[in-house]
Formats: structure tokens, C-alpha cells, sequence
């Protein structure tokens, strides 16, 4: 039950700062256009095209270089990973979006900022929720890096039913893992539901 | 005086292409001027400086005297009724068009106050609680003006705002936004490419052809002296002659006219006269012609008539001629528009 409310709030506060990084990012990437634009647009993707378990592994090296805490591991390496995520959900929103809003709400003299928040943030909302479910679900089933980055007697849930089973075998993990499915199915339909094919318009 | 003035204006997106050059533009204040030109020509760049979302490379934009080149859009007071209206979706009528006001932290009774008035004045009444995506494409163009007027404007400006509206009704709606503006007083840059929209709306019409305007004039001045061959074409002069054929028929010195000014002679098809038999007056060209095609019309004839100066179309109401019979083409040396 531990292992559930951790990664229950990992999952959350990770989402959500990923999507806070991501949103103005994104933004800018679809917006405007400036110098080695192809490159950095890679670079945010990237972290989804290196295998997990390669990245996991560099982010051990790297944390323990770097002295950074150890609490402080896990919550990074699933924000890194699931900015990639975050910022093609957000991607597709926008483009759904038509741009003349923010020059429209600039017009009547409402500052770059202020466009953004009054007109952009509303019409992306639904895009931000799906994106928010997506990158926690990503968060919640993230088996490696949480096995690399994980430290101390606090586990995530898919590292704490590995543990779990390594050492006993009975219905336990078998029932937690109907639980799961459950869960995840339902936040897929809750997405689904939300975004759905108004989505796509 | 000259309310806004667009000076000497060049731009380009990168060096070596250029989107305007050394463009010069002045609007009365309250004249409607419509920019008429084809994709490509132009037309949306200019209204993107004025409104301040590009800056020009060279040249200044001023209005009301001031110079407001370096002025940021949000503070320039122009009002834009863009092509797809970009109406907030998630706003409501009202709310869509008190935003100019909520932005200037108008107290919210005072700017449905004066909101009320624009309602009025649209006839937009009863659709204040619906959202855009519930109205008709004219009601969604009406809520875009109201939007634009509320923070009283120094310059309107439309971009293409009948694109998206049924072409039945586009003459009607013209007369109404007309009628209005008017009575506003407001100083108008309608952008469009559909010529009906430009000679309707326009006190004046600026025909903008690769960054340049070719030619700005009133509408009637326009049809009877489009000045430049580009122009001439555009607005449908069915005959456009190079001096080099016909100057040998036309007193061109009697005129008091350098040909080496003029290229070409324009001269519209319902203007030339027709005959069986040649009709001996001193003010016509009369030419010799044999009758090429004959196209009914929906309310006239055109003939192709080749002459000795190149095939001529010509556009009666006799339906005498037939295929391939010899004609007299007489042309009035007064309709003979000269053209750069």
C-alpha cells in the first residue's frame, strides 16, 4: 500500500511538472521560429528514443556524480522521461489550434503573456488533462528507471511487487495486478472520454 | 490631413526575396480603402505591419501624426476582424466582445454597457449567452466587428471577412458593414482579393500587384483609367493592344501623349461598335474584320473578331452576325485607354 500512494504522488508531481515544463516549450517550438529549432525539438524527444534501461543506467552514474539527493533521483529521472510524452500531447493540441486567437486577443491589447493564459491555456485544457493522465500512467507503470533510481525502504509500486514476488508467491500480487489493470484502464477511459474524437476535430 | 500613413515601407522575410517594396500608402481619417490584390501580392503583409505583428525593414508607419513603427500590437488601439473571425470558442458572445475592455480593466457593468450599444448596432441581440461555434457565419463576422469596435479603434482593419460567408449573401452584408463604418466614421483597411468586395466597400481601392501598388483611385476612376496594364487586365479589359500595332491609327500626338510612356491601349468590349457596313466618321477607327466566335453571354453576345490588329472582343446585343462573316470593328478614339 506504500508502494501505491508513492507512486501515486510520484506519478502526479512528476506529471505535472513535466506538462508545466513542457507547455511553454512546446508553445514556443510551435510558434515562433529561431536558430537550431530541428535540434533542440530532438533533444526534448530524446529521451524517449534511448532505451529505458540505458537511460536509467546513465542517470545512476550521472545522479551519483553529481551528488544530487537521493530522494530527489527517481522524481527526475520520471520527469526527464516523461517530457518527450508531455510535449507531443501538448503538440497535438496546439496544432488544433488556430494561432490567430493570441494575435486577436493581442489586438485588443492584452500583452504576449496574457493572450497566452486568457485564449491559449483554455482551448488546450483538454489537451493538458489528456497529457497529465498519459504522462502519469507512463509514470505509474515505469519499471526500470524506477528500478535504478529507487533507494531506501519507500518503493514504487512495480519495484515493490518485483521485491514482493522475488521472495513469496501467493494471490497477493496476482489480485494487485487485476487492481492495476483496472485502474489504468479506467484513466484510459477517463482520456478517452475527455479528449476523445473532439480531439482530433 | 492624413490620418495614417504607411512611408517609403520595404520588407522581406529573408534578403534577397522582397515582399514590399518602397511601398507608400495615406488613408483619410474615416475613408474606407480597400487593398485589393491577389494571393501573394502583399495585401496581408501590409495589414500585419499596420496592425504591428511584423516590422517593417525600412520605412515608418504613422498614424495620427505619430510615428508608430517600434509601438508594440497590444498598444497600437487597431481593431482586426481577421479572416476565420478568431472568435475566443470558449468565451461567450459577450464575453468575446467585452474582452478588448476586461484586458483595459474596464469595470465589467460599464463594458456590458457599452457592449449594448454594439449589440444593438449589429443586431446581435439574444445571442450575448451563445458561444461562436453556435452562430451562423454572419452573425460569428458581426460578433468579430463588435469585438474589434468595442475599444474604439483608431484603424479597422478586415482582413478577407467575406471568405467564409455564402456568396449570396456577401452583397447584402457588404451594404450593411458599409452603412455602418460609415456611420462610425471609422477608418477602414479592407483587405480582399475578390474584386466585387473591393469596389463595393471601397471609398478608394489601392490594386497591389509583387509588393507594389499599381494603382489607387476611387472605384470609378479605376474602370475608366486603370493606368497600367496589370491593372487594365485585372479588372476585366477585355482588349489591351500594344501601342506599336495601333499607333500608326490613333493621332497619338493630337493626344498630347509620348508613346514611349505608354506600352499598350485598353479598351473595353462593350465599347466597340459593330457594323455591316463602315461607318465613316472621323471620330471612330474603323477596321475591316472577320467574325472568329460567337459565345452567348447571360445578358449579352461576345464576338472574336480578328482585324488587322489582333483578334478584338466585343460584346452587343445583336444577335444579326453570324460565324465567319465580314464585319466593320469601329472603335471611338475617346474610349482608347492609354496604359504603362
Amino acid at each position: 500500500m506504500n508502494g501505491f500512494k508513492f507512486s501515486l504522488v510520484l506519478g502526479i508531481s512528476a506529471s505535472l511538472t513535466a506538462i508545466a515544463m513542457s507547455l511553454p516549450a512546446t508553445y514556443a517550438f510551435y510558434r515562433y521560429d529561431f536558430k537550431f529549432k530541428g535540434y533542440l525539438g530532438n533533444l526534448l524527444l530524446s529521451p524517449s528514443l534511448v532505451p529505458e534501461i540505458v537511460l536509467s543506467f546513465l542517470l545512476l552514474m550521472y545522479f551519483r556524480a553529481l551528488k544530487i539527493s537521493y530522494s530527489f533521483w527517481l522524481f527526475l529521472g520520471h520527469v526527464l522521461i516523461l517530457v518527450p510524452y508531455a510535449t507531443r500531447y501538448i503538440y497535438a493540441s496546439l496544432v488544433n489550434l488556430d494561432i490567430s486567437l493570441e494575435d486577436a486577443a493581442v489586438s485588443l491589447g492584452a500583452s504576449k503573456l496574457r493572450a497566452f493564459i486568457d485564449v491559449i491555456v483554455p482551448n488546450i485544457a483538454k489537451g493538458l488533462v489528456a497529457s497529465f493522465l498519459l504522462s502519469f500512467i507512463t509514470s505509474f507503470n515505469a519499471f526500470s528507471i524506477s528500478l535504478f533510481l529507487s533507494y531506501g525502504e519507500i518503493l514504487p509500486l512495480p519495484i515493490a511487487m518485483w521485491n514482493y514476488l522475488q521472495v513469496r508467491y501467493d494471490p497477493t500480487i496476482a489480485a494487485l495486478s487485476t487492481i492495476l489493470v483496472t485502474f489504468t484502464l479506467t484513466l484510459s477511459f477517463i482520456v478517452k472520454k475527455i479528449v476523445g474524437l473532439r480531439g482530433v476535430r | 490631413m492624413k490620418y495614417l500613413v504607411l512611408d517609403n515601407i520595404t520588407f522581406y522575410y529573408q534578403k534577397g526575396e522582397c515582399v514590399l517594396k518602397n511601398l507608400s500608402l495615406s488613408v483619410d481619417k474615416g475613408e474606407i480603402l480597400a487593398l485589393l490584390g491577389e494571393s501573394g501580392s502583399g495585401k496581408t503583409t501590409i495589414l500585419k505591419i499596420i496592425a504591428g505583428f511584423l516590422k517593417p525593414k525600412e520605412g515608418r508607419v504613422v498614424i495620427d501624426g505619430k510615428d508608430i513603427t517600434n509601438l508594440p500590437p497590444n498598444k497600437r488601439d487597431i481593431g482586426i476582424v481577421f479572416q476565420n473571425y478568431a472568435l475566443f470558442p470558449h468565451m461567450s458572445v459577450l464575453d468575446n466582445i467585452i474582452y478588448g475592455l476586461k484586458v483595459k480593466r474596464v469595470p465589467r457593468e460599464e463594458a456590458i454597457r457599452r457592449a449594448r450599444e454594439l449589440i444593438d448596432l449589429l443586431n446581435l441581440s439574444g445571442l450575448e449567452n451563445k458561444r461562436p461555434s453556435q452562430l451562423s457565419g454572419g452573425q460569428q463576422q458581426r460578433v468579430a466587428i463588435a469585438r474589434a469596435l468595442i475599444i474604439e479603434p483608431r484603424i479597422l482593419l478586415m482582413d478577407e471577412p467575406m471568405s467564409n460567408i455564402d456568396p449570396k449573401l456577401r452583397s447584402k452584408l457588404r451594404a450593411e458593414i458599409k452603412k455602418i463604418l460609415k456611420k462610425l466614421g471609422i477608418t477602414t483597411i479592407y483587405v480582399t482579393h475578390d474584386q466585387e468586395d473591393a469596389f463595393e466597400i471601397g471609398d478608394r481601392i489601392a490594386i497591389l500587384h509583387g509588393g507594389i501598388i499599381e494603382n489607387i483611385d476611387t472605384p470609378q476612376n479605376l474602370l475608366n483609367n486603370p493606368r497600367t496594364v496589370y491593372v487594365a487586365s485585372f479588372i476585366g479589359y477585355e482588349n489591351i493592344i500594344p501601342i506599336s500595332i495601333i499607333k500608326d491609327l490613333i493621332d497619338l500626338n493630337a493626344k498630347n501623349v509620348d508613346e514611349r510612356t505608354y506600352s499598350h491601349v485598353g479598351i473595353r468590349a462593350n465599347l466597340i461598335k459593330l457594323s455591316r457596313e463602315p461607318l465613316n466618321d472621323d471620330n471612330y477607327i474603323t477596321l475591316r474584320g472577320r467574325i472568329e466566335l460567337i459565345s452567348y453571354k447571360k445578358d449579352k453576345i461576345s464576338y472574336h473578331v480578328s482585324t488587322p490588329i489582333g483578334v478584338l472582343e466585343v460584346h452587343t446585343h445583336n444577335e444579326f452576325l453570324k460565324e465567319s462573316e465580314i464585319v466593320y470593328v469601329n472603335i471611338n478614339e475617346g474610349d482608347l485607354v492609354l496604359l504603362k
